[in-house]
């Protein structure tokens, strides 16, 4: 079976992925998809650790992140929309108005 | 055997990732996240761990992508047409981008290799344990997610009706 260190220089790659995703992306939907991308490298991460000490509790930690991953995806969803109806973009950059 | 599955999994799920950023429409990009949910599934069930990759479907491929696809349909901008379906500036913002994640991802490489000095093998964890520790500790924390969650998602619904009658008010 792969080892902790494969486990979690993997999930390092798709944190970098993430990071990468929102740091270039001004797309709402591109920024969720990459938050997404984001929470799934932690959820590894704390999969990786939790095989690697042989404990449950980060199996329930894993359930409770991706509860949370799915409320936060709908907030943002909504988010989204309210600021395509009031701008009528989905692009962040036009989203300035609190710009000084 | 196992090992080479595993491998490849998770280069297929990096793969997915990457052609989500970088597709040009977004339903493609929401569909690839889709498949690397289902991909990151599979290589929990590679790994012994049916029950979460069980949860993994159903709350992430079941729940989030289909919510994000009728988001992106209700957004969605008149599709162009003759364009590359996968876009790839490469402007100062992009590349710093990029070099930042890789600078990220080369660092935690190195904490891993250097502190990890190996001595920790992946052990199998049993649905049951799972389960019962849920069972005999864990119940009040569930309920206060489910509290937290259902909170949340209320609160979002509130926010697009409230937003969308001001709209209408204000014709």
């Amino acid at each position: 079976m792969a080892s902790l260190q494969f486990l979690l220089v993997f999930s390092f790659a798709l944190y970098a992925v993430g990071v990468y995703g929102i740091l270039s992306r001004r797309s709402i939907i591109k920024l969720l998809i990459s938050i997404e991308i984001l929470f799934n490298a932690i959820l590894i991460n704390v999969v990786a650790y939790a095989l690697a000490y042989a404990s449950p509790e980060g199996m329930i930690l894993f359930i409770v992140g991706l509860s949370f991953a799915a409320a936060e995806t709908a907030m943002g969803l909504a988010l989204a929309l309210i600021v395509k109806r009031r701008y009528g973009t989905v692009d962040i950059s036009k989203v300035n108005s609190l710009k000084g | 055997m196992l090992d080479l599955l595993v491998y490849v999994t998770a280069a297929i799920v990096l793969a997915e990732a990457i052609f989500a950023l970088l597709s040009r429409d977004n339903v493609y990009a929401i569909l690839s996240l889709g498949a690397l949910i289902t991909t990151v599934a599979g290589l929990f069930i590679l790994l012994s761990l049916e029950f979460i990759g069980l949860v993994q479907i159903i709350v992430y491929a079941g729940t989030v992508v289909i919510l994000m696809l009728f988001a992106e349909l209700l957004m969605r901008e008149p599709k162009q047409r003759g364009k590359p379906i996968i876009e790839v500036c490469l402007n100062k913002r992009e590349v710093s981008a990029a070099a930042l994640s890789v600078a990220i991802l080369l660092l935690y490489a190195l904490l891993v290799f250097t502190l990890l000095l190996g001595g920790f093998t992946i052990h199998r964890i049993s649905i049951s344990s799972i389960g019962s520790l849920f069972a005999a500790e864990y119940q009040p924390l569930f309920l206060v997610v489910i509290v937290l969650v259902g909170s949340i998602i209320a609160g979002s619904f509130a926010i697009i009706d409230l937003s969308f009658k001001k709209g209408d008010s204000d014709g």
